[in-house]
């Protein structure tokens, strides 16, 4: 039996309420789009494999609601991060100026050596668009995170925005990755075991590998 | 090895050097030799916790007790060393080099009693009521884990960053620490049968009208609504009493009155009303104007809505975590294996219950069962916090699932979201009730529960349809002279004000 995967980690969607954050999820994961917006209430999460340089990597992606009100919850979900994708609207210019205090909630509550790339949703919508790609290239610079536009309507740069942010967690922990390597026999058998088994995602996995 | 202080199953004491001090696969299992220890430190945040200090210097992960024991702990531990408190730092107990029971073994320290009670829940941790020494629930449940499971095991690192992730403010655990006590598992009896009715028809509605317009029998018709909720003919107008937006006791004339003064009121405000309501609240909004198919009235009745439901949606969260420890309290009562066994999936605080109870539902129910749940919490009865109960009665059909399958923090979570659509009402409202006369009917019902669910004011339930009314009876639907009625109506938001329970503010209009 082939395994699932190799490795697994969190990653974690924040940004102002109705930037498209679980839009871009539904895309990534079941290629959907659901156009009206419901907004998310506290957390939830989606799991998807990617393979990156041979690698399977088992992504669990978390979802959090992004209205003020309820951050001192979805705080507490920071701490399990390895990626974190900040995400605005490019057509709310007040959605790209929140991402200077999300960045620092970020820096307060996640790890370290968490990966962060920018996200600006909605680049379909260049009509009402109120926050220019140069402003999102040059918040990114500043904060030295990749940036990617994005349209989860139109499937624009979802894969990309997603396989690169989990290439930049891959590369920050090259040394476990390589330990990996070496023991990918190993856990060859305990996901054949688990498959076996029929144990289902998420936190039976994430024993086999996962670098927080 | 006879001289370890061992978390473990005995079989692995024995045989193990006192320098193996954290298991390979296990960090939270660990052992050592009470000749080893230097220095215990305690501290509390909300629970007590206990960090192990050797003389080589090695700092012990940390054994928190989250419903107390710690002292008693610590009292066992005296039995084989000397400990004394550290002139410089109170939370500091350095160990003596004098000990008096060095040859005890940890398992000895512990009386027989307590020591069968960690066999047993070593053999079944989810039946065994995990009382007396070790209410160390999450570690102790992860360290007797046999080793045979370990690959079901969360892994200790999330283990670790879960336990931090308590909602601050929301101390679930931080019950008062108990000493020593057991806890006991208290008999509710069996559960009994609940039948459902049919909804209340136009006709039934009608024959409940005098001449004039007012209604008569109204506990009784509220008795009629809970059990079988209404036909989509009487919810226009029904929900306006239910809400409190009509008194029961007004005439067709009172209401036409009303509702001309409450159009004029609307339009006006309207004009200075800067909306704030959230999406959140838009969830609650939806149903009402639905069903009322007019903006006056929704606008109206929603008010009266959000009354009850403003805390919810505070800044603080208040709301919310009192009600998420109203539902542990429940839940401990309900099935104490099944709460053991959340909290030791570090989900004790149920925060996968946030959902539901912040929009009461709305969006794990299809459309139409969201109605018929609302009408039915909305009679009031049978009696307050019923939202709870249905919590309650959503996760007994779940826990067998959830235990079986050995869930974790990840998947109840998963599980409990993918519930969504998927939710018989019908099913639901008779399990809540039967978890209610369930409680109702127990006599040794703890006085947390009694509170949460308002039964203390019941002193005689022989009678039992007079003693449902006679909690059920909410506040707006008691006689009240006309002028105090006015007064509630012409801000708005006074109709639940006399409520001790509801302590009424502005929630949404500035």
């Amino acid at each position: 039996m082939a395994k699932q995967y190799d490795v697994l980690f969190r990653l974690l969607l924040l940004g102002d309420s109705g930037v498209g954050k679980t839009c871009l999820l539904c895309r990534f994961t079941d290629n959907e789009f659901h156009p009206s917006h419901i907004s998310t209430i506290g957390v939830d999460f989606k799991m998807k494999t990617l393979e990156i340089d041979g690698i399977k990597v088992r992504i669990q992606i978390w979802d959090t609601a992004g209205q003020e009100r309820y951050q001192t919850i979805t705080k507490q979900y920071y701490r399990r991060a390895q990626g974190i994708f900040l995400v605005y609207d490019i057509t709310s210019e007040r959605s790209f100026q929140h991402i200077m205090k999300w960045a620092s909630d970020v820096d307060e509550y996640a790890p370290d050596k968490v990966q962060k790339i920018l996200v600006g949703n909605k680049s379909d919508e260049e009509q009402k668009r109120q926050v220019a790609t140069a402003q999102g290239n040059k918040l990114a610079k500043a904060y030295g995170m990749d940036f990617f536009e994005t349209s989860a309507f139109t499937n624009h740069n979802i894969t990309e925005s997603f396989t690169r942010l989990a290439e930049l967690v891959l590369q920050a922990n090259k040394k476990d990755l390589d330990v990996l390597r070496v023991s990918i026999n190993d856990k060859l058998n305990l996901a054949a075991l688990e498959e076996e088994e029929g144990v289902c995602d998420s936190s039976s996995d994430a024993q086999k590998t996962c670098w927080c | 090895m006879v001289n370890a202080v061992s978390f473990k199953r005995k079989a692995h004491t024995n045989g193990e050097g006192g320098s193996n001090h954290l298991h390979e696969r296990n960090k939270r299992s660990f052992s050592f030799n009470v000749a080893d220890l230097r220095s215990v430190t305690v501290k509390c945040e909300g629970w007590s916790y206990l960090i192990f200090c050797l003389r080589d210097d090695t700092t012990l992960p940390a054994i928190h007790f989250h419903q107390g024991g710690s002292q008693a702990f610590l009292d066992s531990l005296r039995k084989s060393v000397q400990l004394s408190e550290s002139p410089d730092d109170e939370n500091l107990l350095l160990v003596g080099t004098y000990s008096k029971a060095f040859s005890q073994s940890f398992e000895n320290l512990l009386d027989d009693t307590n020591y069968g009670l960690v066999q047993k829940f070593k053999k079944d941790p989810y039946t065994t009521t995990f009382g007396g020494f070790s209410k160390v629930t999450n570690y102790f449940f992860d360290a007797f884990r046999p080793s045979e499971s370990e690959c079901q095991q969360r892994p200790a690192e999330e283990m670790a960053d879960i336990l931090g992730e308590l909602i601050p403010g929301l101390e679930i655990n931080q019950q008062e620490e108990p000493g020593f006590e057991v806890i006991t598992r208290i008999d509710l009896g069996t559960r009994p049968e609940v039948q459902r009715r049919e909804p209340v028809l136009l006709e039934n509605w009608a024959k409940h009208q005098d001449s004039e317009g007012r209604l008569s029998n109204v506990p009784h018709l509220k008795h009629l609504i809970f059990k079988g909720g209404l036909c989509h003919a009487v919810r226009k107008e029904a929900w306006k009493f239910l809400l409190g937006y009509y008194p029961w006791d007004s005439t067709h004339e009172d209401r036409k009155t009303l509702q001309k003064r409450k159009t004029d009121e609307y339009f006006r405000m309207k004009l200075q009303w800067k909306s704030v309501s959230e999406e959140q609240e838009n969830d609650l909004l939806s149903p009402i104007l639905y069903v009322m198919e007019n903006e006056v009235d929704a606008f109206w009745c929603f008010v009266s809505f959000m009354d009850q439901m403003h805390e919810n949606f505070e800044e603080q969260m208040q709301g919310m975590k009192t009600q998420l420890i109203q539902l542990s309290t429940l839940l401990r009562l309900l099935d104490l294996a099944f709460w053991n066994y959340l909290e030791a999936q570090d989900s004790g605080y149920l925060y996968f219950c946030f959902r539901w109870l912040l929009i009461r539902f709305k969006r794990e129910l299809h459309f139409q069962d969201v109605l018929r749940l609302w009408e039915v919490m909305w009679t009031g009865l049978p009696c307050q916090n019923f939202h709870l109960l249905v919590c309650c009665a959503i996760l007994d059909s779940e826990k067998q699932k959830i235990m079986d399958r050995h869930y974790g923090f990840n998947e109840i979570l998963k599980h409990i979201n993918e519930l969504s659509m998927k939710l018989d009402i019908e099913e639901i409202l008779i399990k809540s009730e039967a978890i209610y006369m369930q409680i109702k009917n127990c006599k040794d019902l703890p006085h947390s529960v009694s509170e949460i669910l308002g039964l203390n004011t019941v002193t005689d339930s022989s009678t039992l349809e007079t003693s449902e009314y006679g909690v059920l009876e909410s506040p707006q639907s008691s006689p009240r002279p006309a002028h105090r009625q006015d007064q509630a109506f012409s801000n708005g938001h006074g109709l639940l004000q006399e409520t001790s329970r509801n302590r009424c503010k502005v929630a949404f209009i500035s």
